[in-house]
């Protein structure tokens, strides 16, 4: 029998392959196309997905495991176990803006992919605010006057510093780890906690 | 299509059957309610605007809305709608409330008609985890940790994040029993003795009513004669709806990644009750379904066929009549053990089982039905 492992693809997917290659792991096909490429031993599936669905992969029984970054999983309260941080793909979850942005002011209009930690966001700050989804360029939200900030990773800054646009506070830090599947992790736990072990000696 | 709509009756059926034998009685929970726009619960409820301008709420959570009523049975069960906001969907929901005094013994029974319940949908692999919400609770009692500490462990313990508990506890220099426990929490789930032998060996104070409770637990389980294999121990089972208070349990099977029911003892409005819920659809994906034929499906235009009708389901038999024409590949197509297609003063009877057809005249068929006993055969 073997674990479906549903990853994040680019940066994530190619530091994960290199530690499941330093553990004994071996794959073909990691250069084309395939979206489920199998260890030579049989014992994995990866499944190269999109970060943002490597939770529905999961919570909806299509992988035992997955593996993304905090940023996506914690969209999801409470519905995977947190097996193994990876410290890979680190990076932190900003709120950014225009450079003359006041952060006290309310009510805080945010655009972000991330609607429920910006929920959060709000609730910790004890502040009233509304929440724009985007589901990408969400730089866009300030410079078209759509929304007062934003809420996203930031890696370099690049992207920000390119539409004139800073870091105004860091919210969180966020590293990738291995969720799984609730009930699998029951019904599976063997494998599963043998694969983990491996990973994590 | 056809399908599903047999399995909801399957698994109605099997409900009502299994719960009734428990002395349950059916309510019908209200589905919708006024809107108070000082409670911050009904954000997350879908909304309904009436034709003169009033805002009603449609509930999501049958037991929300169905203790709120003001006359209820002490044993209910419920099949109805409910609404998910989030995904601006219905969904089919059961479950059952047993609002008699809190005791062991309606714990137990809870999740026996669980238990019977899935086993009477013919679900073979399934799995009953129990937990108690006090169990981390005692457990957390620890000086050292802040509030805030508690709330993250707490969390961790729910996701199984051991790397957060171990450095919490690593950083609060916190070493004793109570400790170690914490640290082997995410793992300790499984079979129900071997888990109680593992706690039990701990020797904390702080968590011995909830050891009790589980070995008298245990005793009241074995009076039913159940499959101990099916009855597993998870205390790391957290309650993530704060009207849980106590034992708390869910369901699910081996090859299916999710949750098939869920419940425990939970006080609600002033209300100590017990129960469970499911989705029906969820019990859809991995239910084994008895084929649930009717006797008979008459064939015939006329009044010939509308006798025979009447006349099989005065001695018992499920009959469907149509009164129309069918073409021969639609006549295949009916589920049914024997059908009878009517004609003037012939019948042809087809037994779909058997795969054989018989012709008979309709006076010595009729006449045939008549000597008939309740429900014996005719062939």
């Amino acid at each position: 029998m073997s674990i479906n492992i549903a990853v994040s693809k680019g940066r994530v997917f190619k530091a994960f392959v290199k530690i499941l290659k330093k553990k004994g792991f071996e794959f073909d096909g990691l250069k084309g196309r395939k979206l489920i490429i199998p260890s030579k031993d049989k014992s994995i599936n990866l499944i190269v997905v999109k970060s943002s669905d490597v939770p529905l992969y999961v919570k909806n029984s299509f992988a035992e495991l997955g593996v993304a970054g905090r940023d996506v999983i914690d969209e999801y309260e409470n519905v995977f176990y947190e097996l193994l941080d990876l410290d890979i793909g680190s990076c932190d979850l900003c709120i950014a803006g225009k450079e003359n942005l006041d952060l006290e002011k309310e009510p805080l209009t945010i655009a972000t992919k991330y609607p429920k930690q910006a929920s959060n966001y709000l609730k910790q700050k004890n502040k009233d605010g509304k929440i724009i989804k985007l589901n990408g360029s969400v730089e866009l939200g300030p410079i078209l006057g759509i929304s007062d900030c934003i809420l996203d990773i930031v890696e370099t800054g690049t992207t920000l510093k390119e539409n004139d646009l800073v870091v105004k506070e860091h919210f969180k830090e966020i590293n990738s780890l291995i969720i799984s599947n609730k009930i699998f992790y029951k019904t599976k736990f063997d494998l599963i906690d043998n694969l983990i072990k491996k990973i994590k000696e | 299509m056809k399908e599903k709509l047999e399995k909801i009756n399957f698994i109605d059926k099997k409900f009502s059957e299994t719960t009734q034998s428990f002395g349950f009685k059916k309510i019908h929970p209200k589905i919708l309610s006024d809107y108070n726009s000082l409670n911050t619960e009904h954000d997350s409820l879908l909304k309904l605007i009436t034709p003169s301008g009033k805002i009603k709420l449609l509930q999501n959570d049958p037991t929300k809305s169905l203790l709120k009523r003001d006359i209820l049975f002490k044993k209910n069960y419920y099949m109805t709608t409910g609404f998910e906001a989030n995904k601006e969907i219905e969904t089919l929901k059961g479950g059952i409330e047993n609002l008699e005094k809190a005791s062991i013994k309606s714990d137990v029974e809870t999740i026996i008609i669980a238990y019977k319940f899935l086993k009477n949908l013919n679900i073979e692999n399934f799995i009953l985890e129990i937990g108690h919400t006090h169990f981390i609770e005692n457990l957390l009692k620890i000086n050292k940790l802040s509030n805030k500490d508690r709330k993250k462990i707490y969390n961790a313990i729910h996701n199984k994040n051991s790397l957060t508990i171990d450095k919490i506890l690593k950083d609060k220099n916190i070493s004793n029993q109570k400790g170690k426990l914490l640290k082997k929490l995410p793992k300790l789930f499984g079979k129900y003795n071997k888990v109680l032998k593992t706690i039990k060996k701990y020797e904390i104070k702080e968590i011995n009513p909830i050891v009790e409770y589980l070995e008298k637990f245990k005793d009241i389980l074995k009076i039913y004669n159940i499959d101990f294999e099916k009855i597993k121990i998870d205390l790391s089972l957290t309650n993530k709806y704060s009207y849980y208070d106590g034992f708390i349990f869910k369901g699910y099977v081996d090859d299916y990644g999710q949750r098939l029911l869920k419940g425990g003892r939970y006080i609600y409005n002033s209300l100590n009750g017990t129960g469970f819920g499911f989705e029906v659809n969820k019990l859809m994906e991995v239910i084994k379904m008895e084929r649930n034929l009717e006797d008979y499906t008459i064939l015939g235009t006329n009044e010939s066929s509308v006798m025979i009708a009447n006349q099989l389901r005065t001695k018992g038999y499920k009959v469907n009549q149509i009164n129309q024409k069918l073409t021969s590949k639609a006549i295949k197509d009916i589920q049914t053990k024997y059908i009878i297609e009517v004609n003037d003063k012939k019948i042809k009877i087809i037994d779909q089982l058997k795969n054989t057809t018989q012709k008979q005249k309709l006076n010595d068929f009729t006449k045939k039905i008549q000597t008939l006993t309740l429900k014996e055969s005719i062939h």
